[in-house]
């Protein structure tokens, strides 16, 4: 215990006092010396010689204290204390180099944190937002067998809306482990609220708030009575109360009419954030589960009467997912679902001679994700942001060796005064771990940009929490150790009197080392060109991906609608359509107007139906494989509004219209490909409906001229007409909806910019029926397709990690051209003294550099050509690489490489022979 | 040179810690014992001297403190403490058994 306390004791007193021990130390040193040379004076040396042998006897004041500093208690962290201060000011003294480093490996991070915080959104639980502890959530999923062509798929099962009542009541008696139960299903409606609204809505028991444990920011959530027709009541999200309402409170009580006809009184507001379960559909408003078949959109794919209805428990404390599971496998049987053993989670194999039935049950996570293929996705890019850093880490080391050189002076007299070996290492790879945290510092803010940019783009949430921080930190420290250790050893390798007596330039490693590193920098030289070259390639055809070419679309202007969300009858629908195309073509500025089932601004290939030539493809049982085909009513002036000229045959005509169609019109392309161009008059069987088996016999009455969309070619399978190479469509139009469906899109034809006709359409809509919501309200050239925003997203990508790999190669080079520099200084100051002028210096350095380059730049050419030979084919209307391309690419290359190299090279040629040659 | 022997390593502090205990004395003067004592075949250097006494004061064996030396020269002497008897004792007993184990090897084989 006294020990301990006289231990304590001494290190504090050196922590205070630090200097008046050394003081002190110093003192006792003299005294020592003093008492040896008196003692050798008393045995009869001279003063002189009496106070060189104490000298020596001493060996060095310096290094005794050095000794003695070292045997301290708590000189450890004292040391690195000030091995951390030494490193910041010595690293503060040389800003370029510091800099340099710390922006190479803040790259290389920035793009570790990305990956990490990419993982961290991948494999983490996903947390959707506003619903509290929702580990403790269950999903009850009812699965069934559902048949799609010839593959049989499981997937949820629908109830009948009858049933509803009995399964909730057996799963929420059956299974004692839940707390609460809870049961909804979603549709977008129409609501006036008393402007004209599409919203998602969920249909909910009365349980569904109190088991999500959600609470309202004003008013109430439904009561346990308020689950049936007879309460006819709506809770809003704040967003919606928000945007539409300014946030009043009068809201609660105000009546809204959804779906037509119900009128819903609100009672409340759910608290901020909460948007519904998925987490990505934001629900806006959430009715009594009763109202499904009064206010939701018939489920397109279902019988008539049934849907997907959801169920989700909140589980009892210390209640685990294996109880669920096992009182749910008792309660299954109950509903009359068979329920498979074997793997009760994950995707189950169903069968494919399985009927179609309520096949078996599953518990999982509120937000289940398919972790393979996350974990995949994580594999795929996991080893890009390594690269990024591996590379980041060689030129960081590359960098430090480069200094070390130019310090080996002070190394050698260091070990020369006594510094011990270990320390000198120490300090240095504390150096590098400063390095190495100011490289963190820089990074995280630059990866909560690139986090930002890519989590909107794969739409995950990828937060950068503690964790990932952490992780950062750690990597930080792992890459110091990395780039640090190997230029500490070879710096302090050295014999203090080779350093001291003859050549700096002990640490230079030998020369397959250095050809090494040159290959490295080669390397990243070419990586960054094929990268740049991407960029290029895949930014150049955005602008004719916007604009198909023949619609000025700048001069369409497009209005969807779905009347299903106001529950009208095909009647009712067909009577509005046809007032909104009469009214619309006569609006003054209004060239043409058309209808047409489907919103070809979406992409043309959104739409794809089967149709049956006859002699087309067919499966192994010899039923034809239908040909799936871009598919279109076209209704009014549809081919004068999108520009495609009558090739052949005849426009539709008022009598064409039917409930089921009895002709159509196809896009040359489509003729070309399956009639060899002679389809005028020939027939074809389409199928009419989503699900089921109905057909219909069409006639072709006439060949239009076809479309050009450029897009991403992800059309795949034998029996998809696939776009010319020009980008004709294959697209067949009918004069009415194949479907009977309440879906249109509008389209309008201005003799200048159509954005100004909207007020007017709006206008006109509201006239016919102030109920009906426009979905979507703009020109074509404001809609651009999804396939080029992906287009744009990877171009954007390849530009951000071009410029890095850039930046990185720059880095590179520099680092290897001044190594290069530093290794043959005193070649240089040689050639100097010896006449060579400073432009031949300059060459010199410079041709070795830029044979690097140019090295690099050949393979990385070679990757451009490659990379965009592939990129040409899974992208469709992405030209090949050509020579602007590389040109452009090449140019920006050499304009850094030679900034790389040029810095050296002048730093070379204003070396002084006479002080180099003096440091020998 | 030849004959003169490092101290084995981790003795320094014991017998350092045996000659203060005699009677308090500076680092000049436990030097010039330590080669009396050993006939000159321990040569100890300054640089595990000093660090050897600055251990023996932290771990509270010794006191150090300045004082007038006998030629009267000012010098830092170290006394030894009671925790640091107890250690000599210890140490004392510790190397015994050490010492009486190598020589029975030694002797015996």
């Amino acid at each position: 215990m006294r020990r301990v306390w006289s231990r304590l004791q001494a290190m504090l007193r050196r922590l205070v006092g630090r200097d008046a021990s050394d003081a002190d130390l110093s003192e006792e040193l003299r005294a020592f010396v003093e008492h040896d040379a008196e003692a050798k004076i008393r045995s009869g040396m001279t003063l002189e010689e009496a106070r060189r042998a104490a000298l020596i006897e001493l060996g060095g004041a310096e290094q005794v204290k050095e000794h003695v500093r070292e045997a301290r208690a708590g000189a450890r962290w004292e040391g690195i204390f000030r091995d951390v201060r030494y490193a910041m000011r010595s690293l503060g003294r040389a800003p370029g180099f510091s800099l340099s480093v710390i922006g190479n490996l803040s790259l290389g991070l920035a793009a570790m944190i990305v990956a990490f915080a990419f993982i961290n959104g991948a494999l983490g639980p996903s947390i959707i937002p506003g619903i509290p502890d929702q580990d403790r959530l269950a999903e009850i999923g009812i699965l069934e067998n559902v048949r799609l062509g010839r593959m049989v798929r499981l997937q949820a099962a629908r109830t009948a809306l009858a049933d509803h009542p009995d399964v909730f009541r057996t799963l929420d008696e059956g299974m004692p482990s839940l707390a609460g139960l809870a049961s909804f299903t979603e549709s977008d409606v129409a609501v006036t609220l008393p402007q004209p609204r599409s919203l998602r809505a969920a249909f909910v028991s009365p349980s569904y708030f109190d088991v999500l444990g959600v609470r309202p920011e004003i008013g109430r959530t439904f009561a346990p009575e308020e689950g049936g027709a007879a309460a006819p009541v709506a809770i809003i999200s704040r967003a919606l109360w928000m945007r539409e309402f300014g946030g009043d409170p009068s809201v609660i009580g105000r009546p809204i009419h959804a779906g037509g006809q119900q009128t819903l009184e609100v009672i409340g507001v759910a608290l901020q954030g909460f948007a519904g379960t998925t987490g990505r559909l934001g629900v806006d408003l959430w009715l009594p589960i009763a109202f499904v078949d009064r206010v939701a959109v018939d489920d397109p794919f279902g019988q008539s009467g049934t849907r997907v209805i959801r169920y989700v428990g909140r589980m009892r404390d210390g209640v685990g997912v294996d109880r669920v599971e096992a009182e749910l496998g008792v309660v299954a049987r109950r509903l009359g679902v068979a329920r498979p053993a074997g793997r009760p989670f994950g995707r189950l194999v169903a069968s494919a001679d399985a009927s179609v039935e309520r096949v078996t049950v599953e518990v999982s996570g509120l937000s289940r994700q398919n972790v393979d293929e996350l974990a995949l996705m994580v594999a795929v890019i996991l080893p890009v942001p390594l690269l990024v850093l591996a590379l980041a880490c060689v030129n960081a080391a590359n960098l430090l060796l480069v200094r070390a050189s130019g310090r080996s002076r002070e190394v050698a007299v260091r070990l020369a005064l006594g510094a011990s070996r270990s320390r000198l290492v120490r300090q240095l790879v504390i150096e590098s771990l400063v390095l190495a945290l100011g490289a963190a510092v820089v990074a995280l803010p630059l990866a909560w940009s690139g986090v930002q940019l890519i989590a909107a783009f794969v739409m995950l949430p990828m937060p950068l929490d503690g964790i990932v921080v952490a992780g950062a930190l750690v990597t930080a420290f792992l890459t110091a150790l990395g780039f640090g250790v190997v230029p500490a050893l070879h710096a302090t390798r050295q014999h203090p009197s080779a350093a001291l007596g003859t050549s700096p330039a002990g640490s230079g490693g030998t020369r397959a080392e250095a050809r090494g590193r040159r290959v490295l920098v080669a390397g990243q030289i070419a990586l960054s060109l094929g990268l740049l070259a991407a960029a290029f390639q895949l930014t150049s055809p955005l602008e004719s991906l916007a604009e198909p070419p023949g619609t000025d679309p700048d001069r369409l202007l497009m209005a969807s609608f779905d009347l299903a969300q106001l529950r009208f009858s095909s009647g009712e629908s067909d009577a509005f359509y046809a007032a909104l195309l009469d009214r619309a073509s006569r609006l003054p500025g209004a060239e043409a107007a058309a209808l047409s089932s489907h919103d070809f601004a979406t992409g043309w290939n959104n739409n794809l139906v089967p149709v049956d030539t006859g002699d087309g493809p067919r499966d192994p049982l010899g039923r034809p494989i239908g040909l799936l085909v871009s598919a279109s009513s076209a209704e009014g002036d549809f081919f004068k509004v999108l520009g495609l000229d009558l090739r052949q045959g005849r426009e539709f005509v008022a009598a064409d219209r039917r409930d089921i169609p009895e002709v159509a019109i196809l896009t040359e392309h489509f003729a070309a490909q399956i009639f060899g161009g002679a389809a005028l008059g020939r027939s074809l069987r389409v199928s009419t409906s989503l699900i089921g088996e109905a057909e219909a016999e069409v006639r072709i009455v006439g060949i239009v001229e076809s479309p050009v969309e450029r897009n991403i070619d992800n059309l795949r399978g034998p029996s998809i007409v696939k776009p010319s190479p020009s980008g004709e469509v294959a697209a067949i139009f009918f004069p009415s909806p194949l479907q009977d469906g309440t879906a249109r899109t509008l389209s309008v034809r201005a003799d200048g910019p159509a954005g100004r006709l909207a007020p007017a359409i709006r206008d006109i809509v509201a006239q016919i029926d102030p109920r009906v919501p426009i979905l979507e309200l703009a020109t074509l050239d404001q809609r651009i397709p999804d396939s080029t925003q992906i287009i744009r997203g990877l171009a954007r990508a390849a530009a951000v990690l071009g410029i890095v790999a850039l930046l990185l190669a720059s880095i590179g080079l520099y680092g290897v051209t001044s190594y290069g520099v530093a290794m043959r200084r005193r070649e240089i100051a040689v050639r100097m003294a010896l006449g060579a002028q400073t432009d031949r210096v300059v060459n010199m350095v410079l041709r070795q550099a830029l044979t690097v380059a140019t090295i690099g730049a050949v393979l990385g050419g070679l990757i451009a050509i490659a990379g965009g030979v592939v990129i040409q084919a899974q992208l469709f209307g992405v030209p090949g690489v050509d020579v602007a391309t590389l040109g452009g690419s090449a140019a920006l290359l050499a304009a850094a490489m030679l900034l790389a190299s040029i810095l050296p090279a002048w730093r070379a040629a204003r070396l002084d022979p006479n002080l180099v040659l003096r440091e020998e | 040179v030849a004959d003169r022997k490092d101290v084995v390593q981790g003795t320094l502090e014991l017998l350092v810690l045996r000659i203060i205990a005699t009677q308090p004395m500076h680092g000049w003067g436990v030097m010039q014992r330590l080669r009396y004592l050993t006939d000159d075949i321990f040569q100890v250097t300054t640089g595990s001297l000093f660090p050897a006494l600055r251990r023996l004061e932290e771990n509270g064996w010794a006191s150090g403190y300045w004082d007038v030396s006998e030629n009267n020269r000012k010098a830092r002497y170290y006394a030894i403490t009671k925790a640091g008897q107890k250690q000599l004792a210890r140490e004392k007993q510790h190397w015994k058994s050490i010492t009486a184990a190598v020589e029975k090897v030694m002797e015996g084989a």
